[in-house]
Order: C-alpha cells, then sequence, then structure tokens
C-alpha cells in the first residue's frame, strides 16, 4: 500500500523530472521516468539530501517506485502533465511518453522556488545535464550501472534499493571513493558537486563498458515497467 | 568478502585513475582540457622522440592561444639545442613559449608548485606527470608495460606491501639492476647528485609501485622536500590511502650521514602525519629504510622506539643495500 505522502513527494520529483527533461526537449516515457528518478534519488546524498524512505525495488524493466506511476498519473489527472502516444501491446502493456502541460510547467517551476525543494531541483536539472549530455537513449544502460541495481537485480525481483546507504556497494560509497581519490595528495581539496557527478556518471559509462550492456532506447513509446 | 566486482573495479580505476580529474579540481579547470592536454603530450612523445631523442624536456600546459602553432618535434629540437627545455602550451600543444630552465624532477616540481600548474617532464618516450609539485603519473609513453588488470606474479594487492617492497629490491635495487645508487660501492658511499639520494630510491619505488599494485586507484610522490614535512608516497585503493614513508642509512657523496635514530624519526614523522589526518585519509603506513651501512651495523644497529609508531604504521622495512656480488662476498668471508 502506497501512502498519498509518498505520492506526493513522488508528484514533486515526476514534475521536476519532466520539467528538466523538458528542458533539453524530451519527454520521457514510463520505464524512462522511473530510471531518471532512479539516478536522481542515487546522488540525492551528494548534495545531502536523502531520497524517499520507501523508494525503488528491482523489478522487470530496472528499478521501480510504484509511487511514481500513481504520481504521474495524479499529475495527468490535474492537468499538469500531458499524456502522448498511448499504446497497448499484444500482452496489455501499456506505453506513453509524458510531457508537462503549459499549468504542469508553471506549477513546476514555482516549486523549483520553494526552499525545502530548490535543492532536489537543482539535482534533476544537473542529472538532466549529464544524461543529456550522453544521449537519452542510454538512460537505462546507465541506470543499470548503477552499483546498488547492479548488485541487487541478479538477487530477483522485489529488492529493496537503497543506493544511498553508505555502507553497502552502492552509489553513496562509490561518491565516497571518488571525493577521498580526489583528495589524496594534497591538503585541503574539496571537489564540487559537479566534478563528482561527472566522476559518476563516466563510471556509469565505464561499468556499462566493462559489462558489456547493450544499450537501449527508451526515449520511444515502450512498455511500461 | 570484496564488494566490488572485478568490471565496477575496473570502471573505478578508470574513472579517477588518472591525473585529468584531480587537476581538473586543483586548477578549476574542464577535465576535458586536461585529458585533451595530456592525450596530446603522449602524442607529441611518440611521435618525436626520434627527432628529440634522450633530451629532457618540460611542457606546461598554460591559457590558450589559438593563433599560436602547434608544438612540432623539430621546433622541440632547436629550442633544446638553444638550452630551452620548457616549453609553455595549451591543450592542443600550441606553443606560448620556450624558457630556459633546470629539468631536475625537483626543479620541475617547484614550478609547477610555484606555478600551481600541471606539467610533464619528458626524457626519451619517458613522462612524469607533475601536478602542483606532486608525481600523479609515470610511464613510458611507447611502451607503456604491463597492464596492471593482467597476471603477472608481481602483481600484488597493497595489502600485501612486504611483498612489493621486497621484490622490487630484488628486481631493481639488487647488484644495481635498475638503479645506480652506489657513488663508491667498495666505501659504501651512496650517489647524492644530481638528484638527492632519497629521490633515487624514491622514484624506483614509486614506478614498481605504480606498475604492480594491482589494486591502486592513483598513485602520488612528491617531488618537493623529500624525507621533510611531505608524505612521499600515496597509493590510493578502494579501501582507503596508504601512506608510504622513506628513508636511508649510511653515507653519500655529499657527506650526508643518517644512523639508526633516523628509523625511530621516520617512525615519528608518520606519525604526525597520520595524527594529522582529519579526514580519516589514510588506512595504513609503511616506514622504508635502505640501509647502506656495512652489513655488521645493519645487524646490530637497527633498532627503533616502537613507541614512536603509530598503530596504523607497519613494522618498518628495513632493507640493506648490498655493495657486492654474492661471489664476492662469499671470497671475503672464506678470508
Amino acid at each position: 500500500m502506497i501512502d498519498s505522502h509518498s505520492i506526493l513527494l513522488r508528484m514533486r520529483d515526476v514534475a521536476f523530472a519532466l520539467e528538466a527533461a523538458g528542458s533539453h526537449r524530451r519527454r520521457l516515457n514510463r520505464i524512462g521516468l522511473q530510471k531518471f528518478i532512479y539516478l536522481y534519488d542515487a546522488v540525492s546524498t551528494l548534495y545531502e539530501t536523502f531520497p524517499p524512505v520507501e523508494g525503488h525495488y528491482t523489478y522487470k524493466h530496472g528499478p521501480y517506485d510504484p509511487a511514481i506511476q500513481n504520481a504521474v498519473d495524479s499529475l495527468a489527472f490535474r492537468g499538469f502533465v500531458h499524456v502522448h502516444g498511448v499504446e497497448r501491446d499484444n500482452e496489455g502493456n501499456v506505453s506513453a511518453t509524458y510531457g508537462l502541460t503549459a499549468s504542469g510547467s508553471n506549477f513546476t517551476q514555482e516549486l523549483a522556488m520553494v526552499e525545502p525543494f530548490q535543492v532536489r531541483w537543482r539535482i534533476a536539472v544537473d542529472v538532466a545535464a549529464k544524461v543529456n549530455a550522453r544521449g537519452w537513449g542510454r538512460l537505462k544502460e546507465l541506470a543499470y550501472s548503477e552499483p546498488t541495481y547492479a548488485m541487487e537485480r541478479i538477487h530477483g525481483f522485489g529488492r529493496r534499493l537503497k543506493p544511498e546507504d553508505r555502507f553497502s556497494n552502492s552509489t553513496a560509497s562509490l561518491l565516497e571513493i571518488f571525493k577521498r581519490t580526489l583528495r589524496a595528495g594534497f591538503k585541503d581539496v574539496r571537489p564540487s558537486n559537479q566534478v563528482i557527478l561527472e566522476l559518476f556518471f563516466r563510471y556509469l559509462e565505464n561499468y556499462a563498458h566493462y559489462s558489456r550492456r547493450p544499450s537501449i532506447s527508451v526515449s520511444s513509446p515502450s512498455k511500461g515497467a | 568478502m570484496d564488494p566490488y566486482s572485478p568490471e565496477q573495479r575496473q570502471a573505478i580505476k578508470r574513472t579517477v585513475g588518472s591525473t585529468a580529474p584531480q587537476a581538473s579540481v586543483l586548477l578549476n579547470e574542464p577535465i576535458e582540457r586536461i585529458e585533451r592536454f595530456i592525450a596530446k603530450v603522449g602524442s607529441f612523445v611518440k611521435s618525436s622522440h626520434h627527432i628529440v631523442g634522450e633530451r629532457p624536456y618540460m611542457l606546461i600546459l598554460v591559457e590558450s592561444s589559438p593563433q599560436e602553432e602547434e608544438l612540432s618535434g623539430n621546433e622541440a629540437l632547436r629550442s633544446l639545442r638553444r638550452n630551452k627545455p620548457v616549453f609553455r602550451v595549451d591543450e592542443e600543444l600550441r606553443l606560448v613559449s620556450a624558457e630556459e630552465g633546470s629539468i631536475r624532477l625537483v626543479d620541475c616540481g617547484i614550478r609547477t608548485a610555484d606555478e600551481k600548474a600541471l606539467g610533464v617532464m619528458v626524457r626519451g618516450s619517458y613522462k612524469y606527470d607533475i601536478l602542483m609539485g606532486t608525481i600523479t603519473d609515470e610511464g613510458n609513453v611507447s611502451y607503456p608495460g604491463a597492464d596492471p588488470l593482467s597476471s603477472s606474479k608481481f602483481h600484488h594487492p597493497m595489502i600485501e606491501f612486504e611483498i612489493l617492497v621486497h621484490e622490487h629490491k630484488e628486481k631493481c635495487l639488487d647488484r644495481e639492476q635498475n638503479v645506480k645508487y652506489w657513488q663508491k660501492p667498495r666505501d659504501r658511499i651512496l650517489r647524492g647528485k644530481p638528484d638527492s639520494t632519497e629521490s633515487v630510491f624514491h622514484l624506483s619505488l614509486f614506478s614498481w609501485l605504480n606498475m604492480f599494485v594491482i589494486d591502486k586507484l592513483r598513485i602520488f610522490g612528491e617531488t618537493l622536500g623529500l624525507g621533510q614535512d611531505k608524505t612521499d608516497i600515496e597509493v590510493v585503493t578502494i579501501d582507503g590511502t596508504h601512506l608510504v614513508e622513506i628513508k636511508w642509512l649510511g653515507e653519500n657523496e655529499n657527506g650526508t650521514k643518517y644512523d639508526e635514530s633516523t628509523i625511530s624519526r621516520g617512525l615519528a614523522q608518520v606519525k604526525i602525519y597520520l595524527d594529522h589526518d582529519q579526514d580519516w585519509q589514510f588506512i595504513c603506513a609503511h616506514l622504508v629504510v635502505y640501509d647502506g651501512r656495512p652489513l655488521q651495523a645493519h645487524q646490530t644497529k637497527s633498532g627503533y622506539d616502537d613507541s614512536q609508531r603509530h598503530n596504523l604504521c607497519r613494522p618498518p622495512h628495513i632493507l640493506f643495500l648490498e655493495s657486492e656480488t654474492p661471489s664476492v662476498m662469499a671470497r671475503r668471508i672464506a678470508r
């Protein structure tokens, strides 16, 4: 059972994700949205904030948080999100892409100005820029390379994902390794979030290369998660 | 159990295992610019080695100068013949200036530290990346050597430092196979020129660790004030950073002498580094002492004050430097 508080928080995250992707003239489909928000949550510790307590699980097409789909549906119901290209395949899976309506975009921009949400908005902007630099078609490959998901997916569906856990093989511990490595050998080195985030995305690309995962486009309509 | 998969380790090393990310942070430059500079230097060294030969020179990254021409091997040779071995270039290796200056490693270190710059010192096809006074990478551009990820009997994780340091001595130092450190072997006088005695052992061990530490992410070597107030070598692994301090005992050609008390001083120095490590970066420390004294002194006067040893510091590795071949030694003992 997903509580309404989780869905409300995810409405904020979905709005930020779609606005940030939209600034690069991109819409996100169901899977792409899940993956974008997964990466956005994964790097949140870098910005000294935490993702929702009830978050992502391993599922068929990658990390999945049911509250995200509920949130995007709620936003669409309220006229903030426009649903494009709705299709149902032979197996009954619905595919669609999402973008903010004009009122949704206005609402999101106002939300981004609210002080408690400014950091989350910053993360969405930064992650979107990194994904855009690499190509939105690589979003799935990038999310699959995130350490927590890469390690947990082999154990099956329904496994809780905690990329923010510093004491496991996770994004948080990886970011600590990057910070420590950049500080080594010199005194008083304080790498910026931008540098660490760039290294994190380079790591995802490198991991994808070494693990030889195929790159699959998520920018076109496809099956639901 | 190792939490990281081999693919993850490769990806981490690929991501942060080069000079560029750190230079980007310290110089406040885009990482792509640093990567471009290092790549261009590599291409230049390869393509111009046959023109420039073994003459040492240095390339320092400075501001862009689009109107200048890219440095060529012939231009470099002309400058070297005019005793101008310091080239200031941009990331495309467009030559801004060629200047006079010393190309000793310590002077290259001082130059980059003073100017807060990234430089590459080159001799033949061998190069040292020097970032603000610290060696951040080194190697032969034409023959990069063993890939640390490939198997080799000399590859070990940093936790097996004792094996690494002994194999380094056996394969590089013994019988001066790869390093000349005796000035007068018969009198057991060590070299002290052109660089310091410390740097002879430091650079050799640095290269060995750079090549054979299998879990290394980065390695740093100090070019300034070796044996003074800075750590000599730092090896960064996924688990944390290992500190290596190098000392020598005996006498060098400059008349400098170090006795048994140097071991305790070395331990005290390591303790200071570890006590000041507020970020808890260091997880282990090693003091390596190369002993150029006579064998008897090595065997009877190699004690140290263990109370000076930090609990993260391993017992010192005191390695006797041989100055005669086993057959000569056998003849002497037989007499």
